[in-house]
């Protein structure tokens, strides 16, 4: 996310505070014990420490699920809103206090269920954020039903005899949505990725889409466990204009160079689902951003003047 | 027929399954369905039901829910659906299209407050906040009626009388989590109450029309004066219902207003859903005590049962209504309607409105204590009275 000038806050910027991860921790997390959303907590704790965001220089949006539980685990600005809703709040915030840096948190129930309409629209108006999708593949929250990113065959509660539908691909779809800047995947049982992704997405100009992939041990516990025990399913897209994780070389040896700038490449990695591809797609800054496209044309007292002279001639008998 | 202990949900949707599966003979039931706590349980129960002709599709939002089943419906089909809460906020537009098609859609709610600050437990606030829409609405106060209202509302709503959706509210948690002794109907009992369909106005293929043009002011209000006309037709079709439930399972499913000692009582308590046991239990222990109490508990809310709440409080002179719902600025909405019952008809009767037990608050028999000494001792009425907020400060505070 680009620092956007303003005097507003430039105060409290230039203040001595220095903020630890736990100056970020709010109530004690009630995640089950084990559930991935501990592990997204604590890495964005860290991004923001290494960072030195002042809390209220920064809000956490999020829907309803388990993981939009996120805001009232983080001090700093939050809004816990509606189920699939975060995002258009987001848009609203982010409008009207530029200099906040905006993180919207969603489940995969959230983001490409009952919230699709908004991911795509909120895509592309390429808005300067960082929007997280923790995909356990289920509703968590309600206990155990399909979502779109259910296996096709694994058995939940809404579809007991095996879920009817392909799990809808979000990175695909999401690459195909016009203005898509920046589109990654992560996965929070490899921190230093989860890390380093997270941190790329904040330093991206735009809307930085992020699919983390997300173990819930209640309901969906052997979904991912082929992943973390052969790491040869897992290969890392790397590139030094994407994300590089040398620390992990040793354990994940299934490496690609990807240049993220190219988007026919991204859409074809993204499609083959013989391994997880992590690591970061596309991404493009040059795209327009909402905010620039719609901000406000500043003119002086003397332009303003000419403007409504020009405006009153129209009418002129 | 024995009686099986299950909870609020579970009765709901074996009721809903029942009745799909009672029309397998002819065009089957289509329902789609989404989950939402507290009412999950009930598409759940659908979900896993070994239907023969009936098609469940989970959807990914409440809206697609109800548009699943509208469609259904239209295409000749038995639909229904189940939500709660925010899943019916987000419903809205289609529950208003089912009623505007008069599609006889069967829905249960489960009666959770609206968020936000978000909270699970019961409130009326969800469904009431449709009682303008063309809906027949149902409250319950256990999971007998659940189960015997929903089978009702299925015969009542296709009723070429009526062709109109209807709901049926049971409250969050102390009915849709709580097991009760639950008589289940055997498939054939429930075959032989809802026979099969055949909508007047599903897609026929000697007349294919389009639905939904733009029309002349002139034509949607007669459109509307044609809902009211169906409404004023619910009561006596309802009773016709209700009597051929009785004829066909031996239990009374229960009538529109059930009163209790209101015929000689001078104070009445009117309340609906699961406070109507609490109080019923207070104004028996007053009857015993000597006191000239009644209760009436209010079952059918759309269309509202004017005729017989005015009969119920013939020689009522104070009137109490308990409403677990808040309609903002006003009061209660249950209260509401009793006022404008007795407008011009009963002016004198002194009516006050009690806030209790929203957002899930527990009623308890001392709260009722409560209502009664504070009716007796006013001489006028006044605003509605907040029964049950306490400290404000939650169980911790
Ligand atoms: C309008 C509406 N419909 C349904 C719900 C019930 N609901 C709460 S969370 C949820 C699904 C959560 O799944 P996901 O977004 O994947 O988050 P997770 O709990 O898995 O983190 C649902 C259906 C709701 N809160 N609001
Ligand atoms: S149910 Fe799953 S996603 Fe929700 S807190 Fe528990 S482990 Fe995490
Ligand atoms: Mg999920």
């Amino acid at each position: 996310m680009s620092a956007v000038g303003c005097s507003l806050f430039c105060s409290i910027q230039d203040d001595e505070r220095e903020f630890g991860m736990a100056d970020y921790e709010s109530a004690r997390a009630r995640w089950c014990p084990g559930c991935g959303d501990h592990a997204v907590l604590t890495s964005m704790q860290r991004l923001l420490a290494e960072e030195q965001l002042a809390p209220e220089r920064t809000v956490f949006v999020s829907g309803i699920g388990c993981s939009s539980r996120f805001p009232h685990y983080m001090k700093t600005y939050g809004f816990h809103g509606l189920h699939g809703r975060a995002l258009p709040v987001a848009t609203g915030i982010k409008l009207h206090r530029p200099e906040l840096e905006v993180f919207v948190v969603m489940g995969d129930g959230d983001c490409v269920s009952i919230g699709a309409g908004h991911w795509v629209h909120a895509t592309r108006y390429n808005m300067d954020m960082v929007a997280l999708m923790l995909d356990n593949e289920v509703y968590g929250l309600t206990k155990n039903q399909t979502s779109p990113t259910t296996p096709a065959g694994y058995a939940t509660n809404t579809q007991p005899y095996g879920t009817y539908l392909p799990a809808m691909n979000p990175v695909v779809a999401t690459l195909g949505i016009t203005n898509a800047s920046f589109v990654a995947q992560t996965a929070e049982w490899i921190p230093p990725h989860l890390y380093a992704t997270l941190r790329a997405a904040y330093e991206h100009d735009g809307f930085a889409f992020v699919r983390i992939l997300q173990r819930c041990p209640k309901f969906t516990g052997d979904i991912f466990q082929q992943y973390i025990q052969s790491p040869d399913m897992v290969e890392l897209l790397e590139h030094e204009a994407g994300v590089e994780t040398p620390a992990l070389h040793a354990i994940y040896k299934n490496r690609r160079r990807h240049d993220p700038r190219d988007i026919h490449a991204a859409r074809q990695l993204a499609e083959t689902d013989d391994v997880v591809r992590l690591g970061i797609f596309f991404r493009d800054e040059s795209f327009p951003r909402y905010e620039e496209t719609r901000s406000l044309p500043s003119f002086t007292a003397e332009e303003r003047i000419s403007i409504l002279n020009e405006e009153f001639d129209r009418y002129a008998v | 027929m024995p009686a099986e202990l299950v909870t609020g949900n579970h009765a709901a949707g074996y009721a809903l399954s029942a009745a799909a599966e009672a029309n397998r003979h002819a065009r089957g039931a289509t329902c789609g369905i989404y989950p939402i706590t507290p009412q999950t349980e009930i598409v759940e129960y659908v979900a896993r039901f070994p239907f023969s002709k009936t098609r469940v599709v989970p959807v990914e939002s409440e809206h697609s829910a109800m548009g699943v089943s509208i469609g259904a419906s239209l295409a000749g089909a038995r639909a229904f659906t189940a939500s709660s809460s925010n899943g019916i906020a987000y419903m809205v537009e289609n529950i208003m299209v089912a009623g505007f098609y008069r599609l006889p859609i069967v829905m249960v709610a489960v009666n959770r407050t609206l968020g936000p600050p978000w909270n699970i437990w019961a409130d009326q606030g969800d469904t009431l906040m449709l009682r303008d829409f063309p809906w027949i609405q149902f409250y319950c106060e256990d999971n007998q009626e659940v189960l015997d209202t929903t089978l009702l509302s299925f015969r009542l709503a296709e009723d070429r009388r009526i062709l109109l959706p209807a709901l049926v509210a049971l409250d969050a948690f102390i009915l849709s989590h709580t097991q009760m002794g639950t008589e289940l109907p055997e498939q054939e009992e429930v075959d032989r109450y809802l026979p099969d369909l055949d909508l007047p106005h599903r897609l026929r293929h000697e007349a294919p029309t389009t639905l939904g043009g733009l029309v002349w002011p002139n034509v949607a209000m007669s459109q509307r004066l044609e809902i009211d006309e169906a409404m004023e037709r619910v009561p006596e079709a309802f009773e016709e219902c209700r009597y051929a439930f009785i004829e066909e399972m031996g239990r009374d499913p229960g009538n529109a207003i059930q009163t209790f000692f209101t015929d000689d009582a001078e104070e009445v308590l009117v309340v609906s859903g699961t406070i109507a046991t609490t109080a019923r239990e207070v104004v028996r222990r007053r009857r015993d005590d000597g006191e000239n109490i009644g209760l009436i508990k209010i079952k059918m809310f759309r269309p509202f049962p004017e005729a017989a709440v005015r009969e119920a409080c013939r020689s009522a002179k104070k009137v109490a209504v308990l409403d677990r719902n808040y309609a903002a600025g006003v009061g209660g909405i249950f209260w509401q309607e009793l006022r404008s019952v007795f407008q011009g008809d009963g002016d004198e009767l002194l009516i006050q409105g009690y806030l209790t037990g929203l957002c899930g608050g527990d009623v308890t028999p001392s709260m009722i204590d409560e209502v009664v000494v504070d009716l007796r001792e006013r001489d006028a009425m006044d605003k509605p009275v907040w029964l049950g907020i306490g400290n404000g400060k939650g169980a911790e505070g």
